[in-house]
């Protein structure tokens, strides 16, 4: 029969590929293909062993030691990248039209490879011969970034220091022209984005110690002297600075990997949602870690009795959704209703506040025992919490009981600043169900516009019957909330006040626990809830302190 | 196999691991790196790519262990390797690797990305169009059309009859070809 052509596979997405019947091989085929994966294993053992790994790999494999359990999946594969230099690397430089090339490791894998890449350097091309006037480059004053394959998709922001340093070593008056379509080199290159007031431009340092210079629509191509190179690979470099992680390195969506968009993302481009539409509310309010990078505020969360008797937690927070750094303190108090809101005299409060932190790496809470703090691993980043589809937000059937709880972003920050910031308890629980609520109209609440949300539920949920919801429309995040039982009696509500985004969000802040014992648990959690060694669903404590993955459920 | 497991075994006997991970991930490297590199790569090829990506894999895996699923790393240096192959194999062909080649259009620009997203929904209703045949004839088909093995080896994978393969060859690619017209998709436009 005619053969189906069915090329336009080639180069699908992961999603599609993981559809696809899996490729297969007879026995003998795989045999032989781990037998040549075991020899240039061992080859690559002995270069290293050799000492014969780049410089720039090795300085890479030194920032491992500030990694963290979850970036350890992102910036492993990165390491990975420095060593084997490809694909994302690559990637980059496909979306910048600048075709570069290959770290020497992944050419020492084969000796054909070796020969292509010996051929094909800018080195042997000849300098223009038109000698043109040299760029002024000052970069003293200006915003600086770095992108390199080692850590794309990650960019690295200059330090002040490396910037002073690095605008000094940049003597352009001692660069000579070389043509700009001379072939480029193998071996790592380094992508150099500088701001410049607006007039943003790019410089691309190659192996050949030429650099291109890109902005404006013009391109030029020069070679600089060893000084200027290694001050930029230096520069470049994630282990020349101190938390460079945390602090200085920054997920960015591919796409805006340009001269122009560089500067504006710190998170993947977020759908634009209708917020007079339910649908695009919903998908909001769980995705809310789309719409913003940092957030903090004050949180007034609880519920009242039947007599009116109730509690209240006030929780201060500080979140950063790229350095997955946050910080929560959480006070307690007890009283009756407008007593318990108004925090009058008669409203008693708990003598220990509870904090909650994430360092980047480490989950810390103190307060519920007097002399200890727990130390937990399995920091989520939000590189690996991405965006769920509206699809799989919903239920799988019209009973709603194959929704998947876990199915959620909101494990992300370990519960810090949920009532909030992922309001899984509305966006799931309550507005599941379009037909139960209603869009009232917008407002302003507490300084932010917001959708306003009523819904009425057939039988009392969580003692809440009807209930109005303020939702952040910029963000999805929610701004206040009341819920009332059948009588009208408000059971709960929250509000979160002095809440403030990005540039306007206040620092998180870090935790004192001096005095107080270290105690480090480590959770085994399954696919979704709690799952311990004893089957209990609570993290018990062990002595081994290797990190997980998943991250610590909220038990809201 | 997931980080810990695979440290754990590597600390026992590091040939163990790469064995075991190895059978757990071949077809999975094996389907990344014939889809990017199907249309320039000789069988050899292939398998040398496949090797190169186990080899890193381990290699790295002795510095920078990973935690938890592998599968993201994993494609990842799968990626990469096969990008590299691609261009490799390219300059030997003396094939100019232009950046707007299709080979590379799973990266996009934003000039393209209408037609990118096109492309995407038509893999995607392909390849449900493939999984909607059912197991052996997904499986057939893709290791037949795609893959192009011959309706021996897939015999041989799936432990059939070459004829009853033929066989299902022919009737499974009549039942793709109305599934992809049922999605309005003609056959030339693949």
């Amino acid at each position: 029969m005619k053969k189906i052509d069915l090329g336009i596979l080639d180069n699908a997405d992961d999603d599609i590929i993981e559809k696809l019947p899996p490729f297969s091989s007879d026995e003998e085929t795989r045999k032989r293909v781990l037998s040549m994966s075991e020899k240039k294993f061992d080859e690559l053992m002995n270069e290293k062993n050799k000492g014969n790994v780049s410089e720039y790999a090795e300085s890479v494999s030194g920032v491992e030691k500030y990694r963290r359990p979850v970036w350890h999946k992102a910036l492993g594969v990165a390491a990975a990248v420095a060593l084997i230099a490809g694909g994302i690397g690559t990637a980059a430089v496909i979306k910048n039209k600048s075709p570069k090339s290959s770290d020497s490791m992944l050419a020492a894998l084969t000796t054909e490879e070796q020969n292509i890449a010996a051929t094909d350097t800018a080195a042997t091309t000849d300098a223009v011969s038109v000698q043109a006037a040299a760029p002024v480059i000052d970069i003293s004053n200006d915003e600086v970034r770095f992108m390199a394959a080692a850590y794309a998709p990650y960019l690295l922001d200059i330090s002040a220091d490396q910037q002073q340093k690095l605008a000094a070593a940049i003597n352009s008056d001692s660069w000579t022209p070389c043509d700009v379509n001379a072939p480029l080199p193998d071996g790592e290159a380094f992508n150099m984005y500088v701001y410049n007031n607006g007039a943003p431009y790019s410089l691309t340092l190659y192996g050949d110690n030429t650099v291109k210079l890109e902005g404006m629509g013009e391109a030029t191509r020069w070679y600089v002297p060893a000084e200027t190179a290694k001050a930029i690979t230096e520069a470049a470099n994630p282990a020349a600075y101190e938390n460079a992680i945390s602090d200085h390195l920054t997920w960015c969506d591919i796409s805006s990997i340009n001269v122009n968009d560089i500067w504006k993302n710190t998170r993947a481009g977020a759908k634009e949602c209708d917020m007079t539409d339910k649908k695009d509310i919903f998908y909001k309010m769980n995705n809310t870690l789309d719409y913003f990078d940092r957030a903090s505020g004050v949180i007034k969360r609880g519920g009242f009795e039947l007599s009116g008797y109730g509690s209240m937690a006030v929780s201060e927070f500080q979140v950063d959704l790229n350095t997955a750094k946050a910080y929560e303190c959480e006070e307690n108090y007890y009283g009756f209703s407008t007593h318990l809101t108004s925090l009058d005299e008669s409203v008693t409060k708990d003598d220990t506040a509870i904090i909650s932190s994430q360092d980047g790496e480490y989950c810390y809470t103190a307060g519920i025992s007097k002399d200890t703090y727990s130390k937990i691993p399995g920091v989520v980043h939000r590189i690996d919490t991405p965006t769920v589809p509206f699809e799989e937000l919903r239920p799988k059937d019209d009973s709603f009981n194959e929704y998947d709880n876990w199915n959620s972003r909101r494990q992300m920050l370990g519960g810090i600043a949920v009532d909030c910031i992922e309001n899984y308890r509305m966006a799931v629980d309550y507005l599941q169900d379009f037909d139960k609520w209603d869009i009232i109209g917008t407002q302003e609440v507490l300084g932010r516009n917001c959708v306003r949300i009523e819904g009425t539920y057939d039988v009392e949920y969580d003692a809440v019957k009807k209930f109005e919801l303020y939702v952040d429309i910029e963000t999805g995040v929610t701004v206040w909330m009341n819920g009332y039982d059948s009588e009208g009696r408000l059971k709960r509500f929250t509000v979160v006040e002095n809440l403030k985004f990005d540039d306007e969000a206040e620092p998180v802040k870090t935790p004192d626990f001096t005095g107080l014992e270290e105690k480090q648990i480590v959770p085994h959690y399954g696919d979704g809830a709690p799952v311990s060694t004893d089957g209990n669903g609570i993290p018990q404590e062990a002595t081994d302190t290797s990190p997980v993955t998943d991250p610590p459920a909220d038990n809201n | 196999m997931n980080g810990e497991e695979y440290s754990s075994i590597r600390k026992r006997s590091r040939e163990e691991a790469h064995r075991l991970l190895f059978e757990e991930y071949y077809n999975y490297v094996g389907t990344i790196v014939v889809n990017h590199l199907r249309n320039i790569a000789a069988a050899e090829d292939t398998e040398e790519c496949i090797s190169d990506v186990f080899a890193k894999i381990f290699f790295s895996l002795e510095e920078h262990p990973v935690t938890g699923d592998m599968r993201k790393f994993i494609a990842t240096v799968a990626k990469c390797t096969s990008i590299d192959r691609f261009r490799s194999l390219s300059r030997r062909f003396e094939k100019s690797v232009s950046l707007d080649d299709e080979q590379f259009s799973g990266i996009s620009s934003d000039d393209d990305l209408e037609a990118e997203n096109e492309r995407c929904e038509l893999q995607r209703i392909v390849a449900d169009c493939i999984s909607s045949l059912g197991e052996p004839d997904s499986t057939i088909v893709i290791q037949k059309f795609y893959y192009n093995k011959t309706s021996r080896q897939i015999a041989g994978l799936l432990s059939m009859k070459p004829s009853a393969v033929r066989m299902r060859v022919k009737r499974a690619g009549e039942q793709l070809r109305a599934a992809l017209a049922e999605r309005g998709i003609k056959e030339e436009s693949l």
